[in-house]
């Protein structure tokens, strides 16, 4: 199942940039890290979109030709104050790296570390993300 | 390989408690996964400490692929890198004589073991810290590799 990303999910991720972990050959996890990315809103914001070099496509293609599962996680303060993780399949349109997210994880320290977001429907995840964190977008971005 | 001072720096700048690193390891299938973690330090040249304190799916595929990567998450400011290598969960069970590549669980876990004590996250803001603190053991990573953000070899 393909899931929505919410409002504060997509401000982070595309102001603070990804930390993008995919796996080579031998099973090892290959991560880059980009400043920006995109949600697309043509697929009800439920893609990740990002740009990478020719040499990080070529890496990233022969890997997703194994292993099509990537992770995704929110770059700088992003780490600490928007703490998720997307977990999806990718494909590589043109330079770009296209994640349908299908797993939508809580990673905040503590017993609600792991907790499947994406087991909610997506009021209850905008309710639940609206009672944790009063931060709609990074610091000295407009909410 | 080993670690710079300015790399040895950069993973202890935040607090007491190091740098913010995302920590990546990857399931038997070829999943991966990736969360941030704090609690982090450099260990003699070669290795990165990480407090294990709620890293469930982490340990689990460390018991089956025993690997990882580090990348220095918050904040950069020119520290653009990736740490991979080996990796495995030292735990409060393990045994004191128990030895992983040059790291003795005994030494590391009598000083790291409670890291929240030995270093307050004062400087955690409420609404981001956990409500309590409770520390398994230690993920340590021996660094065989060193990328930048783009994925060359530094």
């Amino acid at each position: 199942m393909i899931n929505k990303l919410t409002p504060r999910m997509k401000n982070w991720i595309s102001q603070m940039g990804i930390h993008v972990a995919s796996v080579n050959r031998s099973g090892w996890p290959d991560v880059f890290v980009t400043e920006s990315c995109s949600v697309d809103e043509a697929s009800d914001n439920s893609t990740i979109a990002f740009q990478l070099d020719n040499k990080q496509l070529q890496i990233m293609k022969a890997n997703l030709a194994l292993h099509p599962w990537v992770a995704v996680a929110p770059g700088q303060l992003g780490a600490v104050r928007a703490p998720y993780q997307f977990k999806g399949q990718a494909r590589i349109e043109d330079n770009f790296v296209k994640v349908d997210v299908m797993e939508i994880y809580c990673t905040k320290p503590g017993d609600e570390a792991g907790f499947r977001l994406d087991t909610l429907d997506y009021d209850q995840m905008l309710q639940f993300e609206t009672s944790r964190w009063p931060d709609l977008n990074p610091p000295g971005i407009n909410d | 390989m080993q670690l710079t001072q300015e790399m040895k720096q950069a993973l202890k700048v935040i607090g007491k408690g190091g740098s913010v690193v995302h920590l990546t390891t990857v399931s038997n299938e070829g999943k991966p996964n990736i969360v941030a973690e704090r609690f982090v330090t450099a260990y003699k040249d070669a290795y990165i400490l990480i407090a294990d304190m709620f890293a469930q799916k982490t340990k689990v595929n460390l018991n089956e692929n025993p690997v990882g990567s580090i990348s220095v998450a918050h904040p950069v400011k020119g520290r653009s890198w990736v740490f991979r290598g080996p990796c495995t969960v030292i735990s409060h069970a393990a045994s004191e004589s128990y030895r992983w590549h040059q790291v003795n669980a005994g030494e590391v876990l009598d000083e790291w073991g409670d890291w929240a004590a030995k270093e307050p996250p004062d400087e955690v803001p409420p609404d981001i810290a956990p409500p309590r603190l409770a520390q398994r053991g230690l993920i340590v990573l021996k660094i065989d590799e060193i990328f930048d953000f783009k994925g060359q070899v530094v």
